[in-house]
C-alpha cells in the first residue's frame, strides 16, 4: 500500500530542545495507527510539523505533496481533532453546527446515528461537558470525510460507552479507506487500531501490527508505556506457565485458566 | 473537615435544563471519594461547586460550620478557596512566560506561602517529574508535564481540601502510578479531604475509598468502593463501566465458581489466580 504520510530524516527542535533527529516514519494509506509515547516525547510537536506549523529539517510528504512551513496547502487532506479545536464552535446549537459542516441532511442524520448524538443535538455546544465537546468536534471532522484523520489526545474525556461507539465508528470509516492516526496515553486504545507506533527518545522504537505489539511487553516497558489490561494480565500468566498465549477476551481467559 | 452538600441545584441559566438536581452528600477527610458518571452527568459541575468556583442556583454547601451559597459574601468565598486545591479538567493557559521554578515560587508567594526549593524538589521526586524541568520554560512543556506540574503546585499549597477533575488523563503510565502512590500516602497522613472525578474506571477503583455515581442529574449511588463494585449487575443495568479487574473476578466466580478476592491492583489479582489454579 502507498504511504499517505512520509516523514524522512526529520530534525525538529522545540525552543532549544532537540525533539527529533533524523526521524523517519511512514504511515500506510488506509491504516489505523495508534501512536503512543511517554510524556514529553514530542508527539504533539510531530502533529504540528505535519500541519506545517513548525519548521523542520528533512521532509514531510502528505498524499505525495510536500509540506511547507507556514502554508496549509496539505491540510485539505487532513482532519484534525486536537485539544485546541475542541470547544471552538460557530453556532449555539449542536444540530446547527452539524448542518454547517455537512453537504446534506442525509449526512447529518447518518452521523447522528453513527455517534449516538440524539441526546445532545439541541444543546448549546458551549455549555456542554468537555467529553460531549470532543464528541461533537469528531463528528464535525467525520462530516468533512477527510482522507486522513489525526486525533491528538482528544478522545480522552469520553465515557467508556461513548468511547466504544466512537472507536467502532472510526473502524467503519477506516474500512471505507480513511487513514486514521490516534495519538493517545490510554493503552486500551491500541486494541481498536491495526498498527502501533511507539516513540521514545526522539525515535520510533516500535512500528508493527497490533498482534506483534501485544507480544512485545519488553519494548512497551522500555518506552515506559503500559500494555492494555488483558494483554498485561495474559503476559504475567504466560510467565508463570498458566497459559500459553495472549488472550484479550475475559470469558475465554477464564475458560483457559480453569478448564 | 466535613463537607455537606444540601439540596443543591444547578444549571447554566434559568432558561436551560438543570445539570444537577437536589444533590445531598456528606464528604469526610482521610478518604478519597471518586465521582463517576457518563459524559454530561455533571461531574465537573459538582467539582466546581465544591471548589467554590461557581455558586449553586439553589441549596448550599457547608464546609464544617461555614455556609457556601448564593448568599455568601466575598470574604467568606476567598477564605474558603484559600483552603482548597483545585485541578481543572482542561489545561487552561494562563500566560506563564517564565521557567517552571519561578512560576511555582511566584504563584505560592502570591498566596503568602514561602516555599523552599527543597520542598519543590521533594514533591517533584514523589510525582516522578524530572528536576531538570525546573529550569525549562513552562509554555514549552507537553500537556502531560503541565498537568504534573499543576498537581505539584496544588500539593505544595498544602490545602485541606483537594479537588481533582480527571487527574489521570494526559498522564503517562509512570506518572499515573506516582500520582496514585502519592494520593494514597497523603490521604492517610495528612487529614486531607480528597475528591476526584474520572472516566478512568480502573483508576477510580485503584484509588477511591468511596464512590459517587451521577446519572440523570442525581446521585444514584454513594457507597464504599468495595461494596459498590460487588454489585456488578447494577453497573450492567445502568450501562456504566466496571473496572476490568472486577469484571474478571466476577466472571471467574460466575462461570467457574472460583472466588478471587476483590482487588484493585493487577499484581494482587495474579497472586490470587496462582493460589487458585
Amino acid at each position: 500500500m502507498a504511504n499517505i504520510i512520509e516523514i524522512t530524516d526529520m530534525t525538529l527542535s522545540h525552543g532549544n530542545k532537540k525533539l527529533f533527529e533524523n526521524f523517519n516514519l511512514c504511515i500506510e494509506e488506509g491504516s489505523f495507527v495508534t501512536i503512543m509515547g511517554a510524556n514529553n516525547t514530542g508527539k504533539s510537536s510531530l502533529v504540528y510539523a505535519i500541519c506545517g506549523l513548525l519548521p523542520i529539517q528533512g521532509t514531510i510528504k502528505v498524499n505525495n505533496n510536500l509540506v511547507h512551513y507556514n502554508t496549509n496547502l496539505t491540510n485539505e487532506f487532513i482532519g484534525y481533532v486536537l485539544n485546541e479545536t475542541v470547544g471552538v464552535y460557530n453556532t449555539d446549537r449542536v444540530i446547527d453546527e452539524l448542518y454547517l459542516n455537512a453537504s446534506s441532511k442525509y449526512d447529518v442524520d447518518l452521523i447522528i446515528n453513527r455517534l449516538n448524538l440524539k441526546l445532545i443535538i439541541q444543546k448549546n455546544p458551549h455549555h456542554m461537558s468537555v467529553g460531549e465537546q470532543q464528541l461533537l468536534t469528531l463528528a464535525i471532522e467525520l462530516l468533512k470525510n477527510p482522507p486522513i484523520l489525526i486525533i491528538d489526545n482528544a478522545l480522552n474525556m469520553l465515557d467508556l460507552k461513548t468511547k466504544e461507539k466512537v472507536m467502532k465508528t472510526l473502524n467503519l470509516y477506516n474500512k471505507k479507506g480513511m487513514t486514521i492516526i490516534n495519538i493517545t496515553q490510554n493503552s486500551e486504545d491500541i486494541l481498536y487500531g491495526n498498527q502501533v507506533v511507539l516513540i521514545n527518545d526522539g525515535q520510533v522504537v516500535f512500528h508493527d501490527t497490533l498482534k506483534k505489539a501485544l507480544d512485545n511487553e519488553k519494548t512497551f516497558m522500555n518506552a515506559k508505556i503500559g500494555l492494555p489490561f488483558m494483554a498485561e494480565l495474559s503476559t504475567k500468566l504466560k510467565y508463570y506457565g498458566i497459559i500459553s498465549k495472549i488472550e484479550l477476551n475475559k470469558t475465554r481467559l477464564v475458560s483457559m485458566i480453569w478448564k | 473537615m466535613e463537607i455537606k452538600v444540601q439540596k443543591v441545584n444547578h444549571s447554566y441559566s434559568r432558561q436551560e435544563e438543570l445539570i444537577l438536581e437536589d444533590i445531598n452528600l456528606k464528604l469526610e477527610s482521610n478518604k478519597v471519594t471518586g465521582i463517576i458518571g457518563n459524559n454530561g452527568s455533571g461531574k465537573s459541575t459538582l467539582l466546581n461547586l465544591l471548589a467554590c468556583n461557581i455558586l449553586p442556583n439553589k441549596g448550599k454547601v457547608m464546609f464544617d460550620a461555614t455556609s457556601y451559597s448564593r448568599r455568601c459574601d466575598y470574604e467568606t468565598i476567598i477564605k474558603l478557596k484559600s483552603n482548597i486545591g483545585y485541578l481543572p479538567q482542561i489545561i487552561d493557559e494562563p500566560v506563564f512566560t517564565g521557567v517552571v521554578r519561578d512560576e511555582i515560587i511566584g504563584q505560592l508567594r502570591e498566596k503568602n506561602i514561602n516555599i523552599t526549593e527543597d520542598k519543590i524538589i521533594d514533591i517533584f521526586k514523589q510525582l516522578g517529574i524530572d528536576i531538570k524541568f525546573l529550569d525549562e520554560y513552562y509554555y514549552l512543556l507537553s500537556d502531560g508535564l503541565k498537568r504534573q506540574i499543576m498537581l505539584a503546585s496544588i500539593f505544595l499549597n498544602d490545602p485541606t481540601i483537594i479537588i481533582l477533575d480527571e487527574p489521570s488523563t494526559y498522564l503517562d503510565n509512570s506518572a499515573k502510578k506516582n500520582l496514585i502512590n502519592y494520593l494514597i500516602k497523603i490521604k492517610k497522613l495528612e487529614n486531607k479531604l480528597i475528591i476526584l472525578a474520572s472516566n478512568d474506571i480502573d483508576f477510580i477503583n485503584r484509588i477511591s475509598d468511596k464512590v459517587i455515581i451521577l446519572k440523570n442529574k442525581k446521585v444514584i449511588k454513594f457507597e464504599n468502593k468495595n461494596d459498590l463494585f460487588k454489585d456488578v449487575n447494577f453497573f450492567v443495568d445502568n450501562k456504566l463501566p466496571i473496572p476490568q479487574i472486577v469484571e474478571f473476578e466476577f466472571l471467574a466466580h460466575s462461570q467457574k465458581g472460583v472466588y478471587l478476592g476483590y482487588r484493585d491492583d493487577i499484581n494482587d489479582l495474579v497472586k490470587d489466580i496462582l493460589r487458585n489454579v
